[in-house]
């Protein structure tokens, strides 16, 4: 515990100080006498002047919200003395907002707990701490002033909302495991695909009777399986882009959530690689538990700052399966990431581009060459994009204002015009 | 003048006092303006009485200080009582 005079003793002090001596220098007692009732109030209040004791405690309702959420905390004060004043400041983490005033004054009474309730808002993803609560304690005469250690109000993990989406990118492949998406391929499923003549070894349940008794032969129906996909979403970390509005950062783990949600939803696997300085990664699962285990590893996500070269051989092969579908949610800026999604693709990987982009982010500077860079800028991202679609990799720009549904969307139909790519 | 200078300290040791209770921040135990008029003149009366005892052992204008002294105690506790009053209403 940290004491400190008040401002308002240092005044009184000044003034008996000045006074008396004043009241030396020209002879005057009258100067003395007025001066005296200030210096007895500064001798009676120190004479009678107590230390606070209480016992401060916090209890944090959930320690797992999404962003937007209100988290509440409550503030327990236990005092084993009358107190006059004690206040407390929540000084929140910079990602949280108060909702209300952030400075809270009681008077304790000894045996007389107190609970203090302050609000605030989640305004990002993340895992970081809340913040700490500052306590100041004043006596009754407010002559000293007492700061008490802060109180650390504890973690808090805050997940992306993910938005529902409706359309997905549908993978090329699929995999043998069992899933909701109907494959092309031909075997035990409920679709019909089609009727072929009867052949040995076929079971006799699949015999399609109509078609024999028109043919006049045995024939069977052929049926499409379901069959699961494999989702990775792969997450650039190499950099981002942020101002005092957002940043890719931010919205790549919102969508990464959004899609991990959808797919997951669907019955597919899906993984997460967050390629970047510091390589993360989540192999493909299914169902509720690996939702929980993606968002656990995407408000890990940061950008790690590292001048290494990264290529995807530095990631694990269980990380990236055979067949699966990656989508990269990447502002295209790094070039390690943009050689990345190039070398994945040359490797015959099924890969869609979401770029978060940083145009919004990143406005034209006031002079002639400063718009002039930015143009040239916008037309090299322009020109990496044709680059990608002349691959087959569908590229669809989302700019955070508008819902993930209309970039995904778009990926999707554009997927289906360049299914031939002209060159790989 | 020597003998209203005990008034003078106790009134500007209250007003100080005031001023101090006016500057606290916002809070439950803020107290109300009836308290604070209240603690600022009890101080003032203790800083009247400081004061004059203080005079009394300094000067010798015994004759003159102790009666406006206890004259001007005594307005200052009917002026206190007064307002309370006023205020209870």
């Amino acid at each position: 515990m940290r004491r400190r005079t008040s401002f308002k003793l240092r005044s009184y002090l000044g003034f008996v100080a000045v006074a008396s001596l004043a009241g030396l220098v020209i002879g005057r007692p009258e100067l003395v006498a007025l001066a005296a009732p200030f210096a007895l109030y500064v001798a009676v209040g120190l004479a009678l002047r107590r230390e606070p004791r209480v016992a401060l405690s916090v209890q944090l309702k959930r320690a797992r919200v999404l962003e937007g959420d209100e988290v509440c905390v409550t503030v327990r004060v236990d005092p084993q003395a009358d107190f006059d004043f004690l206040e407390l400041e929540l000084r929140p983490w910079r990602e949280l907002a108060t909702i209300g005033e952030p400075r809270r004054a009681l008077r304790l009474r000894a045996g007389m707990p107190r609970e203090t309730l302050f609000r605030l808002r989640a305004s990002r993803w993340g895992g970081y701490p809340i913040g700490v609560v500052a306590c100041r304690a004043c006596d009754g005469f407010g002559l000293i002033e007492y700061d008490l250690p802060p109180l650390a109000l504890g973690a808090l993990r805050v997940f992306p909302r993910a938005e529902t989406l409706r359309a997905l990118i549908d993978p090329v492949e699929l995999q043998a495991t069992v899933g909701s998406r109907v494959s092309r391929e031909r075997g035990e499923g409920i679709e019909f695909a089609e009727v072929r003549p009867f052949a040995p070894g076929d079971r006799l349940r699949r015999i399609n009777w109509r078609a024999t008794a028109r043919r006049g032969a045995p024939y069977v129906s052929e049926r499409h399986p379901e069959r699961s996909a494999d989702v990775i979403l792969f997450l650039d970390t190499f950099a981002e882009v942020r101002d005092t509005t957002g940043s890719t950062l931010t919205l790549a783990v919102r969508a990464a959530a959004a899609l991990a949600a959808a797919y997951l939803a669907r019955k597919d696997r899906v993984g997460v690689v967050g390629f970047g300085g510091v390589l993360r990664g989540l192999g493909p699962h299914l169902g509720t538990a690996q939702l929980y285990r993606i968002l656990d590893a995407l408000i890990s996500s940061e950008v790690d700052f590292s001048y290494a070269h990264k290529d995807v051989s530095f990631v694990p092969r269980r990380l990236l399966p055979a067949k699966a579908l990656i989508i990269a949610i990447t502002p295209l800026i790094d070039r390690r990431s943009i050689a990345a999604l190039f070398d994945l693709r040359a490797r015959g990987f099924d890969l869609a581009i979401l770029d978060v982009s940083p145009i919004s982010l990143t406005p034209a500077g006031p002079t002639r060459s400063d718009a002039l860079a930015h143009r040239l800028w916008l037309l090299q991202r322009e020109a990496l994009r044709v680059r990608f679609e002349q691959l087959g990799v569908a590229v669809s720009e989302w700019r955070g204002e508008q819902s993930l549904q209309l970039p995904v969307a778009m990926a999707a139909g554009s997927r289906r015009r360049i299914r031939h790519p002209i060159a790989v | 003048m020597t003998g209203a200078l005990p008034l003078l300290a106790g009134g500007l040791l209250a007003g100080a006092e005031l001023v101090f209770s006016a500057l606290q921040r916002a809070g439950d135990p803020k107290p109300s303006v009836q308290r604070r008029i209240a603690w600022a003149a009890f101080v003032g009366l203790g800083g009247v009485v400081a004061a004059a005892l203080v005079l009394l052992a300094a000067t010798a204008h015994l004759g003159r200080s102790l009666p406006i002294t206890f004259a001007g105690t005594a307005a200052a506790v009917g002026a206190v009582a007064l307002l309370s009053r006023a205020w209870r209403r």
